[in-house]
């Protein structure tokens, strides 16, 4: 009788193990072909200034002239294409930085906020700073500092944390008051450890989702900082403010317009799925 | 009416989940699917709904209900004939409840023209049926209340076919009684038929016609419930029915316990409390008053009581888990701190606990051995090969394949984890270990093992346990001593074989009336069936007889144990 009931137990077991070990299933046709393009796009983003036919003041020809180059040239002559080429690098770099920065800071106080039971003063704080828009927030550090690059990004860092640290004590809580950190308790472990063994390495990957969305979210604020004309310094441009920049003569050459407005939904949109397929998979 | 041939259902890499059943079920007919977890019960039942799980594929056969094969049927149909012909109860039936929906739409949103009103649907699962109790959302309901909500929007469609997948694992005693008198009035009164899957089998034995076997997907064994439970031919069915908890025929445990010595550890007038609610509603529960033992070497003492009696309140307050607001927890004699962190490291090892959840007790990202070794590395501060020995040597105390050592917790059987757990319980070389529930997740085969595994545990190191348990013919088979919560109280304790033939206290009784016995529920039926005998007494006459019979037999050899100080 035992002999036989552990067949079935071993059998069993062993099916567990195979079901498990194939779970990393190969990634879907969609996904690579996003990463593909998205990988295009990073690439001609940061490595565009090697490839550009021209400066980004060179004036090639009239302004809004449809017929130069591929995409023509802007409001003041120079080249569509190149500037494009040219513009970006802030576009991708600030939101990886400011991510990167806000993530950690986030999972930090929300990882202290749930392990520490201090929900009260932490998230309270978080709280207060999370009802108020990216963009003001944008908008009143410029008017204090200028429009400069790192601005900018605190800009981000600053409007991302609070959703940062709320995802991070709510992904913490459930690990923190699971049976295996109760038995880690019972034997005497010293938090800190229990953090470091149990909490940390169970937080990575859904706050990783966490931070794929979040990551959008910055590209967005960088874009519309562009728009609004807090990009960088001229001649140096990006593709939020070519949007701008040339909208005036959209009805002369439309690619002035079109090309970044394009470069940004290329960016975006398989960002965004990429982000939404990865969160996906984490929560199960 | 409905008829299952050659059904093949593959899962992953084509492992078979199901291989060329065939069963039958007529109207007014229960039939039961009995077997050990992976046997492939709850995929049968899943493809009487025409549904096969996400990973696994219908590979064979098919499912004819009332002459139609649901495999064939276009979606619509499937999904009128779910909506209004069959109804499925699964295995956590409260989980099944929309949180935002109030009872009158929970029920209501299953009924058809043909369906009893909502009160009297209520009404038959006793419940009230009143407008106040109808307008409440599911969190306002107890669980027990919600389990009934759940069945009572089960039926509600007026259903000819009834699927219940382990109705009575997880629900408490009085909705488990509800549920089977229920199971009888619909096939008695309007000829429902019903697959009833479980691995209780007094449950089994009391509803069921006939039984089919499950093992590894296939059929065993098929037959009339009284022949199969009785006298099975296979030998997975006799495991199955032999290893099934009865407290009319399980003998109590002989003790072999030192009554003489010291005892391991005291428990002086515990009392513990939570406090619910916030401000003005803001009240305390009570969940252990003044209770107060002794766990001798060597003894195993069950603590048993309905949900919500205190038993695991109890048990964390032993841990140092939760602070008790009066009383003491004494070990070897000397009292110790209430509190997990003012107790030093030989304190925290010589308690320690198997819980009722053991994968969720195990870090999922970390192997299993990784999880023993790390109590090993806190408690007995070895490093190294030393650890890696010691680890080697709870592995076998708890029978446990060094090789699994290595895989995650969710890569284990449900048996499988639960010796691992108690590998690293044994990892501490403790005193006392607390088994909260632990057997309560299993099928009886493998509960039947861990329960072995334990005895050998005990006669080897001659550890004290305390076994919390809400069933109680196990708890009288292995146990030595019985303790029965109510409300927080101890409200008797006694030698398990006294305990079974004179309980005294009032709880004591009802739950030993409520304890399964398939062996009883048999003979019940055996004599309602044969008509001679005189019903209701014959069974009374049956149950004194196997009920005191064994008891009686070894009482006069049972040492005086260490008594507790409510006894």
């Amino acid at each position: 009788m035992t002999m036989l009931a552990g067949q079935g137990l071993r059998e069993q077991a062993a099916g567990q193990a195979a079901r498990l070990r194939a779970r990393p299933a190969r990634p879907s046709v969609a996904t690579l072909a996003l990463s593909v393009l998205l990988g295009v796009v990073v690439l001609v983003a940061l490595a565009g200034p090697l490839m550009a036919p021209h400066s980004e003041s060179e004036v090639v020809a009239l302004p809004y002239e449809g017929s130069a180059g591929w995409f023509g040239t802007d409001y003041l002559g120079r080249d569509v294409l190149s500037r494009i080429l040219h513009g970006g690098r802030p576009i991708i770099l600030i939101p990886v930085i400011a991510t990167a920065l806000s993530t950690l800071v986030g999972a930090v106080l929300g990882v202290a906020a749930a392990a520490l039971r201090r929900d009260d003063v932490i998230m309270r704080a978080i709280d207060i700073f999370a009802v108020i828009p990216a963009i003001l927030v944008a908008l009143v550090l410029f008017h204090r500092f200028g429009a400069q690059a790192w601005v900018l990004t605190l800009a981000v860092v600053i409007s991302s944390i609070p959703f940062t640290t709320r995802f991070a004590r709510s992904a913490a809580y459930p690990i923190l008051s699971s049976g295996y950190i109760e038995q880690a308790r019972m034997i005497g472990e010293p938090l800190p450890a229990i953090l470091v063994r149990d909490v940390l390495p169970n937080l990575v990957r859904p706050v990783l989702a966490d931070a794929g969305l979040r990551f959008i979210g910055a590209i967005y604020l960088v874009a519309a900082a562009g728009f609004l004309g807090f990009g960088p310094p001229p001649p140096s441009t990006d593709w939020g403010s070519m949007i701008s920049e040339n909208i005036g003569g959209a009805g002369l050459n439309p690619w002035g317009v079109i090309a970044p407005s394009l470069m940004v939904l290329l960016l975006t949109i398989p960002t965004n799925l990429l982000a939404d397929r990865f969160a996906r998979r984490v929560a199960g | 009416m409905i008829s299952v041939r050659e059904l093949d259902i593959r899962g992953h890499l084509d492992a078979r989940i199901l291989g060329g059943l065939c069963v039958d079920l007529e109207r007014g007919k229960t039939l039961a699917a009995v077997g050990g977890s992976g046997a492939g019960k709850t995929t049968l039942g899943l493809s009487l709904l025409g549904f096969v799980r996400r990973g696994m594929r219908l590979a064979g056969g098919e499912v004819e209900f009332e002459g139609r094969n649901l495999f064939a049927l276009p979606e619509r149909e499937l999904r009128r004939l779910r909506r209004e012909a069959i109804a499925y109860l699964p295995q956590n039936p409260a989980s099944s409840l929309t949180p935002t929906l109030r009872v009158e739409d929970l029920v209501g949103e299953r009924r058809t023209d043909r369906s009893p009103s909502a009160e009297e649907l209520l009404e038959l699962v006793q419940l009230p049926g009143g407008r106040s109790f109808q307008r409440r959302f599911p969190h306002q309901l107890s669980i027990g209340q919600q389990q009934r909500v759940a069945i009572a929007r089960a039926i509600a469609n007026d259903p000819r076919l009834l699927i219940l997948d382990e109705p009575t694992s997880s629900v408490d005693p009085t909705t488990q009684q509800v549920l089977l008198a229920l199971v009888e009035r619909l096939r008695d009164e309007r000829g429902v038929a019903t697959l009833l899957i479980s691995h209780d089998l007094p449950s089994v034995g009391r509803v069921a016609d006939e039984v089919v076997v499950l093992s590894s997907g296939r059929v065993v064994e098929r037959g009339g419930a009284l022949r199969v439970l009785d006298s099975p031919a296979d030998p997975y069915a006799r495991a199955l029915v032999s290893a099934s908890p009865d407290i009319g025929v399980s003998q109590p445990r002989t003790a072999a316990v030192a009554a003489e010595s010291a005892p391991v550890l005291g428990v002086d007038g515990l009392c513990a409390g939570y406090s619910i609610g916030r401000g003005r509603g803001k009240r305390t529960i009570h969940a252990a008053r003044d209770v107060s033992f002794d766990l001798a070497a060597g003894e195993t003492l069950a603590l048993i009581g309905r949900s919500g009696s205190g038993k695991t309140t109890i048990a964390r307050t032993l841990l140092g888990l939760h602070a008790p607001t009066d009383g003491e927890v004494r070990l070897g004699g000397a009292a110790i701190p209430p509190r997990l962190r003012q107790r030093d490291r030989s304190q925290r090892a010589a308690i320690q606990l198997v819980p009722q959840d053991p994968e969720q007790s195990f870090n999922p990202r970390r192997s299993i051995g990784d999880g023993i070794l790390r109590t090993i590395r806190q408690i007995s501060g070895l490093r190294g090969g030393a650890a890696t020995l010691r680890l080697a040597q709870v592995l076998e105390l708890a029978q446990l394949d060094p090789a699994l050592a290595r895989r995650r917790p969710r890569e284990l059987s449900g048996g499988e984890q639960q010796r691992a757990a108690i590998a690293r319980a044994l990892a501490a070389e403790p005193r006392v270990m607390i088994c909260d529930e632990i057997t309560s997740a299993l099928d009886t085969i493998v509960q039947r093992q861990i329960i072995d595994l334990l005895k050998l545990i005990q006669d080897e190191t001659g550890i004290s346990l305390l076994f919390i348990t809400h069933d109680l013919a196990l708890a009288h088979e292995f146990a030595h001593r019985i303790g029965v919560l109510s409300e927080g109280r101890l409200v008797e304790i006694a030698p398990s074989g006294q305990f079974a033939r004179r309980p005294q206290a009032a709880e004591s009784r009802v739950l030993l009336e409520a304890a399964p016995s398939l062996s009883r529920t048999l003979a019940t039926r055996q004599d309602a069936t044969r008509p001679s005998a005189g019903g209701d007494d014959a069974a009374r006459a049956v149950h004194n007889a196997t009920s005191g019979a064994p008891g009686d037999a070894s009482a006069p050899a049972e040492p005086n144990l260490v008594p507790g100080r409510n006894a």
